[in-house]
């Protein structure tokens, strides 16, 4: 039996609507439970259909500008926003975070993006804005997680590890030498989640992009080839993403002369 | 002169601590610094080591850090703090660590363990930092740092989780040994140092 467009069943807005319920139903358990979270769950929720039914409009002229400048400027403004989310998020910085997890993001995202639509894919030209858009929104929103554990476990292992790190130093060990298994263990931590994915994935877990290639009707060997595919491109990017996001944090709370700067921790 | 220290200032968050400190030390000397409490002793020894920003000149052998490398500096001029941290693993894993700084590498080196066992301590060599009593990390710590052969130790309170007895040991093998000491005790300063300084909060200093 062959799988083909025709058999995708249409979801009507009463579906959507439908499902709305079911937060509605999280919003009464919380109300009954005194969670006080009624009225985050109802934002948060609100905002998601809203986000997305404008990128669901937004999408179909971004798909027709096959324009690279547009792509470009568009995948600025996606990392851009994950660079500032990932410092709200964590719960210390330092002076320059959101300039060098903008740097880290762009760089990681851009390679692997470049790899998987160029060299894996074969789409012609590499940011044709169908596959490039969503490609890149799959890593970002994956490396953010991954840099924000990496940012906020870089700076806690720092400051906590204080004496530690100074111990070494004062024995001669460089700053890298010194800090090297701070950076570690951030970057053990931020890895954790992938890594955990990547174990329970097709057997525990249905990953979210396959799920909506099967209900929108592709066939089951070519969504599972595209989740490969996408599961590795997000393990390299966030493994690049959050070794570099903790080596440039311990280089930034380090001065020239290897000391460690701890009131550059805001 | 082996150490030379001019015009040494150490400023906190716009709060200074002390300025313009001058002293120098000759070479197989030690000295005791004595200063009233919250005069930032322990600032100074973190200054020597390089540690810390600070104004003024420190020379160890006509030479500063940036022009001998800080991990090189640091390397002879070792600075041991009052309380150790709880490193991971063992005293052993951390002198293994130690000797593989490339500041290290290829130098002279007297295993810290002959050491600890001088001063009682090498039944803990195998066991994790963080089930060390105060004494006992000490002990171990100073021992991995003695074992380096710097050509200064910078020591802050180096005994002051020791008994009499134990701390004895640690001054007998100390003696001889190119120091600077911080300690809040008279007798032990005299004890122990060729000389003792009395530091002031601008400029120095009553020997």
């Amino acid at each position: 039996m062959g799988w083909s467009v025709n058999e995708i069943i249409q979801i009507t807005p009463w579906g959507v609507a439908g499902a709305a319920s079911l937060v509605i139903a999280n919003a009464l358990v919380s109300f009954w439970l005194k969670l006080g979270l009624e009225k985050k769950i109802l934002v948060a929720a609100a905002r998601a259909v809203i986000q997305l039914i404008l990128l669901g409009y937004i999408l179909v002229p971004i798909f027709h500008f096959k324009h690279w400048g547009f792509v470009l400027g568009i995948a600025l403004v996606m990392v851009s926003v994950a660079a500032r989310e990932s410092i709200r998020r964590s719960k210390r910085a330092y002076k320059y975070a959101s300039w060098d997890m903008f740097l880290t993001l762009a760089l990681a995202t851009a390679v692997t993006s470049w790899f998987g639509s160029a060299i894996l894919v074969g789409v012609d030209p590499w940011w044709t804005p169908r596959y490039f858009i969503p490609l890149l929104g799959m890593l970002l929103g994956n490396v953010l997680n991954g840099i924000t554990i990496g940012l906020d476990a870089t700076l806690k292992e720092l400051d906590e590890g204080r004496t530690r790190i100074e111990g070494r130093l004062a024995l001669g060990a460089t700053w890298w030498e010194a800090s090297q298994p701070a950076v570690a263990e951030a970057v053990r931590m931020a890895m954790m989640p992938t890594l955990n994915m990547m174990t329970v994935v097709g057997i525990v877990s249905i990953p979210g992009m396959m799920t909506g290639q099967l209900l929108g009707g592709t066939s089951p060997e070519i969504a599972a080839r595209y989740q490969i595919l996408i599961l590795f491109m997000i393990a390299a990017t966030v493994a690049v993403g959050t070794v570099s996001a903790a080596i440039i944090t311990v280089r930034r709370l380090f001065d020239d002369e290897h000391r460690l700067r701890i009131e550059r921790i805001t | 002169m082996m150490l030379n220290v001019e015009n040494l200032s150490r400023t906190i968050a716009e709060r200074t601590l002390f300025s313009g400190l001058s002293f120098s030390l000759a070479e197989g000397e030690s000295l005791a610094l004595a200063a009233p409490s919250g005069f930032g002793k322990t600032q100074v020894l973190r200054c020597l080591a390089h540690l810390v920003p600070f104004d003024g000149i420190i020379t160890l052998d006509g030479k500063s850090a940036l022009e001998t490398g800080v991990a090189a500096w640091r390397r002879n001029a070792v600075y041991c703090a009052q309380t150790p941290p709880i490193y991971p693993g063992s005293p052993a894993d951390f002198e293994v660590l130690v000797a593989s700084f490339a500041s290290q590498v290829g130098r002279p080196h007297t295993p810290a363990r002959e050491i600890a066992a001088s001063w009682k301590v090498e039944h803990v060599w195998e066991k994790p930092w963080a089930t060390l009593s105060g004494g006992e990390a000490q002990r171990a710590a100073l021992a991995v740092a003695l074992s380096t052969n710097p050509r200064l130790l910078l020591l802050d309170e180096p005994t002051s989780a020791l008994d009499a007895v134990t701390r004895d040991l640690v001054e007998d093998r100390l003696s001889g040994v190119a120091a600077i000491w911080v300690t809040h005790d008279r007798v032990q300063a005299q004890r122990v140092a060729d000389r003792v300084i009395d530091l002031e909060p601008y400029g120095v200093v009553r020997e």
